[in-house]
């Protein structure tokens, strides 16, 4: 049995509810057979419930989300970009590096505009101001979608509208295919159930479906049952049952994670999320079977050209550029990583900015740590040097240190060269 | 959906959306208005200077380095906000005279009976006067546990301080709180929670 001294400190976690489940039992094993602790812990219980029951009537009643959210008021426009709020002058200048991505843009609009009015049916349907999607490819008829707000049901046909939150079902055979705002699509398998988050989310409850994320656009959330998938860019196919989720990658790189942990899958492999357990190791894709079904799913030219008129035209303003790669593999002679070590060093561009992905790994490219960064939150009137510290302490085994940098996502631009080491005990 | 990460939500937020926002108050909200009730509570004002933060927060949410470290970098504002407001408002608190209790009392407490809700605001306010005594460092975790009952890991990640740090501050505070308030009872000859000595 443990001794007084040993469960001492493990009274007030006992208190709160927080001790590990093999502390409760050593404590409870303990407390049968020692009145003075028990009398001890008894004690600490009084004053525990009288501080609680003290405090709670200058407890916060309710929630604070609408109040704030009425009243929310806009980003700091002089931060937005990363200039000094201080510098005038900065504004005159990044205003002229970024006319001709205006102009480009809209030249685009235009252009577009004009080829899908050419291509356009007689009548034009009504538009949604919030669709986000189009269904650009359909066969079978057998599909549905739910208004989140309405609860009904609507059939799917070419060329129908996806709004946030929607449930997208797909029923018998039929396969259809859904043009997102900002590039990306996602073909979604028959007997499948799928809602559309928004642009960058999609849950699939069950199914399959296969994406292709636009490069260079930001961030791209999957989520299933069983985990989470972060995208950059790429395509994959996510086969989702009850017990488990199948992500195989066929193109680029994605990050597949349950609530246990994470793993980086690219190009060729798969990975599967279970409960409880961590994403298994990347293996060899061999299962054609995970993609040939899409394989003929062409998205119909006409519906293509409305969706560019009317929905698709929002991701003109994105601008892809592919960032660039940086690895670096030190000889540690197995000593210990603290921390890693980003030197930047900004091209002197008027504002510059760049943000990062960064994977460290062992030789058999199991992730280690990873960190990221947007593209447009670290400037250069932030520190030169940054050190990262993994959160749960130092990690052994690191072999290689991988970093992409992300371009700034107003110019496209990659705006920084860096060095990168890691720091050793 | 599962939940998302700081640093998800963060990136959605600098992306324009609002409802990440949301999820960002709902999150941190008691966490806030505990920071906030730590320095102004008293006065009645912690829900304002915690709207207060959360707008400050957003309009920088673009200075944050690391979206990892939300909660840490959303305590230095609540911080900062109540220490701007506790200096708007200097002179009106100088003037002002405390009162002895609250003037209202709340219906739960009305069906105990006054003696119930006075011996609470007693305690409440013996309470507050023992945690001034604390280290300055234990201070904002008990704060966080009592008056909102946050978890360890929630305390951790607003306070930025690693869990078992969390469970050793909250031991030790545990501890010497209990002392403080012992040796106010025996001054005033009632011990309400006896110190089992080993």
């Amino acid at each position: 049995m443990a001794t007084c001294s040993q469960v001492d400190s493990f009274f007030q976690a006992h208190l709160d509810g927080e001790l590990d489940p093999s502390e409760a039992v050593i404590l409870e094993e303990h407390l049968r057979g020692c009145g003075r602790c028990r009398a001890e812990v008894s004690s600490l219980n009084t004053l525990h419930h009288e501080f609680v029951g003290a405090c709670r009537m200058h407890r916060l009643r309710g929630t604070l989300e609408a109040d704030v959210l009425a009243h929310l008021p806009d980003m700091d426009p002089a931060l937005e970009h990363g200039s000094h709020p201080t510098d005038p002058g900065v504004k005159a200048v990044r205003f002229s590096y970024r006319l001709p991505v205006s102009l480009v843009a809209l030249a685009a609009m235009l252009l577009i505009g004009v080829m899908g009015v050419a291509l356009l049916p007689k009548t034009e349907p009504a538009i949604a101001d919030d669709a986000i999607g189009m269904v650009v490819y359909m066969s079978g008829a057998g599909a549905v979608q739910k208004d989140p707000e309405t609860s009904r049901i609507t059939p799917i046909e070419l060329t129908s509208l996806v709004k946030r939150r929607d449930d997208v079902e797909t029923l018998g055979d039929t396969k259809i295919a859904i043009a997102l705002a900002q590039g990306s699509t996602i073909k979604i398998a028959p007997h499948s159930l799928v809602t559309i988050e928004d642009s960058r989310t999609v849950y699939v409850e069950r199914g399959m479906a296969y994406f292709d994320v636009e490069r260079g656009q930001r961030h791209f959330y999957v989520t299933t049952p069983t985990g989470e998938i972060l995208v950059y860019g790429t395509s994959f196919v996510v086969s989702v049952t009850p017990d488990s989720t199948t992500v195989a990658v066929y193109e680029g790189n994605i990050l597949a994670s349950t609530p246990e942990g994470m793993t980086a899958v690219t190009h060729g492999k798969h990975s599967i999320l279970r409960r409880g357990q961590l994403p298994t190791p990347p293996e060899d894709t061999t299962d054609e079977s995970l993609i040939s079904w899409c394989a003929s799913m062409i998205p119909d030219k006409e519906a293509l050209a409305l969706f560019y008129q009317t929905i698709g035209v929002q991701s003109l303003s994105t601008i892809a550029v592919p960032a660039e790669a940086v690895y670096a593999v030190r000889n540690l002679r197995g000593r210990e990583v603290v921390g890693i070590q980003i030197d930047w060093n900004f091209d002197g561009s008027p504002d510059s900015h760049c943000g990062y992905f960064l994977q460290v790994t062992d030789s058999t490219d199991n992730l280690l740590f990873l960190d990221t960064i947007h593209g447009n939150i670290f400037d250069q009137s932030e520190v030169e040097e940054l050190i990262l510290t993994p959160k749960d302490g130092p990690i052994s085994g690191v072999d290689v240190i991988h970093v992409r940098l992300i371009p700034d996502f107003d110019t496209g631009s990659i705006e920084s060269t860096i060095r990168v080491k890691a720091v050793v005990r | 959906m599962r939940q998302l990460s700081d640093a998800a939500l963060v990136l959605r937020c600098i992306e324009g959306d609002t409802d990440a926002y949301g999820e960002v108050v709902r999150r941190y909200q008691s966490a806030v208005y505990a920071t906030a009730h730590y320095y102004v509570g008293r006065y009645g004002v912690a829900e304002d200077v915690s709207q207060e933060a959360f707008w400050a927060g957003y309009r920088s949410l673009r200075r944050l380095r690391d979206p990892n470290r939300l909660g840490a970098w959303l305590k230095e504002i609540t911080t900062r906000t109540a220490a701007n407001w506790l200096r708007r408002n200097r002179s009106r608190l100088m003037a002002e005279t405390p009162l002895p209790h609250r003037r209202t009392i709340s219906i739960e407490d009305a069906r105990k009976g006054p003696d119930a809700q006075l011996q609470r605001e007693d305690l409440y306010a013996r309470l507050s006067r023992a945690i001034d005594t604390l280290p300055e460092r234990y201070r904002l975790p008990v704060m966080l546990r009592y008056l909102q009952e946050l978890s360890y890991d929630e305390i951790s990640a607003f306070t930025g301080e690693s869990r078992d740090e969390i469970r050793g501050i909250l031991h030790r505070a545990g501890r010497q709180l209990r002392d403080v308030l012992c040796n106010d009872d025996n001054e005033e000859g009632q011990a309400a929670w006896p110190h089992v000595h080993k």
